[in-house]
C-alpha cells in the first residue's frame, strides 16, 4: 500500500512493489495448482476472518431493539438487501446471500489494502477477473435455468429494422461477453491506479525530506492526506459498484428486460 | 507489473476460492439467517404492536360512544322523572287545597248558620225586653192596666220598621 514504507527512501522507491506476491509458505503444488500461502493470501484470510468476526458478533444478539454492534450488522445487511430488491426485485434475494458476500468480501480487501503495509488483494486483475467471471456464470446460468433458450432473445432488441439486426446482435454479444472483463478491470484499475498514485506521492516526500529539502515536500505530503481521503471513498464506491452492476445484470437475465 | 506475472495465478485463485467459498458459507448459515431473523421478528413485533394499538384505540372509542349514549338516556330520563315529579306535586297540591276550601266553605257555613241564630236569638231576647220596658215605662206613667197584647204588637212592629217605629214616637 501507499508508500510510508520502504526505509531504503528516495528516488529508488519502486510503486509496483507492494503489488509483488511473495510466498510466506511453501506449499506443494496439487493437480498443477500451486497452494503456497502467499501474502495475498494473507491478506484474503484476514480480510474473511474480520468481516466474519464483525458479522458474526453483530448478529449474535438478536434483540428487538438493537445495540451499536448488532445495528451496523442490519445495518450492512439492510443496504445489500435494499439494492438486490430494488434492482432485481424479491427473486433476487434467492441469491442475496452470494451478493452480500461480493459485497463484503471487496470492501474488506479495499479497505485493508489501506493500512500501511497491507497487501490489496482487490488490485489483482486475477483475482477481481475470478470475482467477476463468477458473477457472469451466475447470470449466464441464472438466465438459461430461467429462460431455456429464449434467452438469447437477450441479443436481440426489439422494435429494430431487420437490416439492422445482424449488426446489433454482434454488438450485443460483445457487450455482453466484455462483461466480466469491464467488471474486474473496473475494480482492479481503481484499486491499482490509487495505490500507486499515493506511493509515488509518499516517494516524493521520502526523497525531498531525505534530500534535506522538507519545506518542498509539504505540498506531495498534503497531497498524499488528500488523496488517502479519497481512496477511501474509492474503497467503498468501487465495493457498492461491483454488487450493483452483479445485481443489474442478474436483473436482466431474470426478468430479461432491457 | 506483478498483476501480470501467471505464476503467482494459481497459488491466487486457489486462496481465493477457499477464502469466498469460507466468507459465503459463513455468511449464508450463520450470519445472514441470524439478522432476517431479527429483522423479521421486529418487523412482527412491529406489526403486532400497531395492531394491539389500533384495537385499544377502536375499544376506547367504543366505549367513548357507549359512554356518551348513556348519558344522553340518563338525561332523558332524569328530564321526564322531573316532569313527572312536577306534575305529581301539582296534582297534589291541587287536591290538597280542594280539600282545604272545602273544609273551609263547611266551617264557613256552620259559622254562619251559628251566626244566624244567635241573631235570631238575640233579637228575641231583646224584643221581650222591649216588651217588659215598655209595660214598665207605661206603668210608671200610670196606666194601670195596659193592655198586653197590644204592647206586644206596637213592639214586634217597630222591631220589623224601626224608621215608622221613630216617626211614630
Amino acid at each position: 500500500m501507499a508508500g510510508k514504507s520502504n526505509a531504503e527512501g528516495g528516488a529508488g522507491i519502486d510503486p509496483m512493489h507492494q503489488f509483488e506476491v511473495h510466498p510466506i509458505i511453501e506449499l506443494p503444488t496439487i493437480a498443477g495448482v500451486d497452494t503456497s500461502f502467499t501474502n495475498a493470501s494473507l491478506w484474503m484470510v484476514l480480510a474473511i476472518g474480520l468481516s466474519s468476526l464483525f458479522l458474526i458478533a453483530a448478529s449474535r444478539r438478536t434483540s428487538i431493539v438493537p445495540g451499536r454492534l448488532q445495528l451496523m450488522g442490519e445495518m450492512a445487511y439492510s443496504f445489500v438487501a435494499n439494492m438486490v430488491k430494488e434492482n432485481v426485485g424479491t427473486e433476487g434475494m434467492k441469491y442475496f446471500p452470494f451478493i452480500f458476500s461480493l459485497f463484503v468480501f471487496i470492501l474488506f480487501c479495499n479497505m485493508l489494502g489501506m493500512l500501511p503495509y497491507s497487501f490489496t488483494v482487490t488490485s489483482h486483475l486475477i483475482v477481481t477477473f475470478a470475482l467477476a467471471a463468477t458473477v457472469f456464470l451466475l447470470v449466464t446460468l441464472v438466465g438459461f435455468a430461467r429462460h431455456g433458450v429464449s434467452f438469447l432473445k437477450l441479443f436481440v432488441p426489439s422494435g429494430i429494422p431487420v437490416v439492422l439486426l445482424p449488426l446489433l446482435v454482434v454488438i450485443e454479444v460483445i457487450s455482453y461477453l466484455t462483461r466480466p472483463v469491464s467488471l474486474s478491470v473496473r475494480l482492479f484499475g481503481n484499486m491499482m491506479a490509487g495505490h500507486t498514485m499515493l506511493k509515488i506521492f509518499g516517494g516524493f516526500v521520502v526523497g525531498l525530506s531525505s534530500a534535506g529539502l522538507i519545506p518542498l515536500a509539504i505540498a506531495p505530503f498534503a497531497l498524499m492526506v488528500a488523496f488517502t481521503g479519497l481512496e477511501l471513498l474509492i474503497a467503498g464506491l468501487q465495493a457498492y459498484v461491483f454488487t450493483i452492476l452483479t445485481c443489474i445484470y442478474l436483473n436482466e437475465a431474470i426478468h430479461m428486460d432491457h | 507489473m506483478p498483476q501480470l506475472d501467471p505464476s503467482s495465478f494459481g497459488s491466487q485463485l486457489f486462496w481465493l476460492a477457499i477464502c469466498f467459498v469460507t466468507l459465503y458459507l459463513v455468511m449464508a448459515v450463520v450470519v445472514l439467517p441470524r439478522i432476517t431473523g431479527t429483522l423479521a421478528a421486529r418487523a412482527e413485533q412491529m406489526e403486532g404492536d400497531l395492531a394491539k394499538a389500533e384495537a385499544l384505540r377502536d375499544k376506547a372509542e367504543t366505549a367513548l360512544a357507549a359512554y356518551e349514549e348513556a348519558l344522553a338516556q340518563a338525561r332523558t330520563r332524569a328530564l321526564g322523572l322531573a316532569q313527572d315529579m312536577r306534575a305529581e306535586v301539582q296534582a297534589e297540591t291541587e287536591r290538597q287545597k280542594g280539600e282545604l276550601d272545602a273544609s273551609l266553605a263547611k266551617s264557613a257555613k256552620a259559622a254562619d248558620a251559628r251566626l244566624e241564630k244567635a241573631r235570631t236569638k238575640a233579637m228575641e231576647g231583646l224584643q221581650s225586653a222591649a216588651q217588659d220596658i215598655v209595660a214598665d215605662v207605661m206603668s210608671a206613667v200610670g196606666v194601670e192596666k195596659a193592655d198586653e197584647k197590644a204592647v206586644a204588637k206596637a213592639v214586634t212592629q217597630a222591631f220589623s220598621s224601626p224608621s215608622d217605629t221613630v216617626k211614630a214616637g
